[in-house]
C-alpha cells in the first residue's frame, strides 16, 4: 500500500465502522500522529484499538438485547420439539412426507423452520412492544427488516453449529427437553436461536439516542 | 462509609496529564504525556475522557480543522471546578492509605 494512501483509507475506514460510536477528532489525532512520521504498524493497532472499544462500547448499550436474547433462547429448543411432536401427533407431517419431492422436502423443512421462525419472531415482537412501552420509539420498518434477518441469521448459525458438533452438515437434532438440559449441547443448540434474535431485536428495535455518541 | 466513587487509574492519570498540559490540551499530547508511564491507545484515551465529561470533570470544545487530520477538527479538553476538587479528594484519599502503610523492609522513608 503506497504512504500517501494509508491515511486516506484509514480515514474513510473509521468514518464507515461504527458510525457514530468514533468520535472525528479521534480519526483526526490518528491522522496528525501518522503525518508526524508514526509508522504503518503503530497506526493499524491504534486503528484495531479504537474499533474494539467503540464496539464494546456499543454492545454495552444493547446489553437488554443481549440479555433478552440469551434468556429467550434457553427454552426455544423444547419449545421448538414440542410443536415439532404437535404437528407429527396431528398427522399434518405424515401427509407432508408422502408428497411428491420436492414439495415433502420443503415442506419439511417449512414444519421443521416454521415452528423456529414463530417463536423467533415472537420474541422479536414482544422486545420492540416492552421497548415501546418504555421509550415511546417504534419503527415498523425497521421491526420489518429485523423480522426478515431472522431466517438467514438462523439458517447460518444452525449450519455452523451443525457442522461444529457433527463434523458434518446437518439439520439440527432435537431431543427430549428434559434430556436436552443436562446434555452438552445444551449451549450449542442455543447459538443459533440466540444470534437470530440478537441481530434480529438490533435491526427492528430504534438506535437508542446517547448523549454523546463518540467513542468509547 | 461514603457512598461515592473514586477515580480510576487511567482516569486519575488522564485528569492529571490534563492539569499539566493547561490550555490547549488535545487527544495526541495526551498520549503522549502518558506515554513513559503507560502503554494507551487514542481509543482508550477518548473512551476515558468522555466517562469523566459524563462525570462533569472534564469539558470538551471543538477547535480548528487543519489539512494533515483530514480536515476534522481538534476535540480540546479541561479540567472543570468539580474535576480538580474531584483531584485533590483523590489524592487525600490516596495520601492517607499510602501514610497507612507499614514500612516496608529495605525501604528508605
Amino acid at each position: 500500500m503506497k504512504p500517501n494512501r494509508l491515511p486516506a483509507i484509514a480515514a474513510w475506514m473509521l468514518d464507515r465502522f461504527l458510525p457514530g460510536e468514533i468520535d472525528p477528532a479521534l480519526a483526526g489525532d490518528l491522522l496528525e500522529e501518522l503525518q508526524s512520521g508514526r509508522a504503518s504498524s503503530w497506526y493499524w493497532w491504534q486503528f484495531t484499538a479504537a474499533l474494539g472499544i467503540a464496539f464494546l462500547h456499543r454492545m454495552r448499550r444493547r446489553l437488554p438485547i443481549v440479555l433478552f436474547s440469551a434468556a429467550w433462547s434457553i427454552p426455544l429448543p423444547a419449545a421448538c420439539f414440542y410443536l415439532f411432536m404437535r404437528y407429527t401427533n396431528s398427522g399434518l407431517y405424515g401427509r407432508i412426507v408422502q408428497l411428491d419431492w420436492p414439495w415433502s422436502a420443503i415442506g419439511t423443512l417449512a414444519l421443521g423452520s416454521g415452528s423456529q421462525l414463530f417463536l423467533l419472531w415472537t420474541g422479536t415482537i414482544v422486545y420492540t412492544y416492552l421497548h415501546y412501552l418504555r421509550t415511546k420509539q417504534v419503527s415498523l420498518i425497521r421491526l420489518f427488516g429485523g423480522l426478515l434477518a431472522i431466517m438467514p441469521t438462523l439458517i447460518v448459525t444452525n449450519f455452523g453449529v451443525s457442522f461444529l458438533y457433527y463434523g458434518r452438515f446437518t439439520f439440527q437434532h432435537v431431543s427430549p427437553s428434559v434430556k436436552f438440559t443436562a446434555d452438552l449441547f445444551f449451549l450449542l443448540t442455543r447459538l443459533p436461536f440466540f444470534f437470530s434474535l440478537f441481530f434480529s431485536i438490533l435491526i427492528a428495535v430504534p438506535r437508542p439516542r446517547s448523549q454523546t455518541s463518540r467513542i468509547a | 462509609m461514603t457512598d461515592r466513587s473514586y477515580l480510576g487509574e487511567l482516569e486519575l492519570m488522564i485528569l492529571l496529564t490534563l492539569v499539566r498540559l493547561g490550555e490547549g490540551a488535545y487527544g495526541v499530547p495526551i498520549a503522549r504525556e502518558l506515554e513513559p508511564y503507560r502503554r494507551v491507545t487514542l481509543g482508550s484515551v477518548y473512551a476515558t475522557l468522555e466517562r469523566l465529561e459524563k462525570k462533569h470533570l472534564v469539558i470538551s470544545t471543538l477547535g480548528e480543522a487543519t489539512p494533515e487530520r483530514g480536515g476534522r477538527a481538534k476535540r480540546y479538553f479541561r479540567v472543570t471546578e468539580q474535576g480538580l476538587r474531584e483531584l485533590h479528594e483523590t489524592r487525600r484519599v490516596l495520601s492517607e492509605l499510602w501514610r497507612k502503610l507499614p514500612h516496608l523492609e529495605g525501604e528508605r522513608v
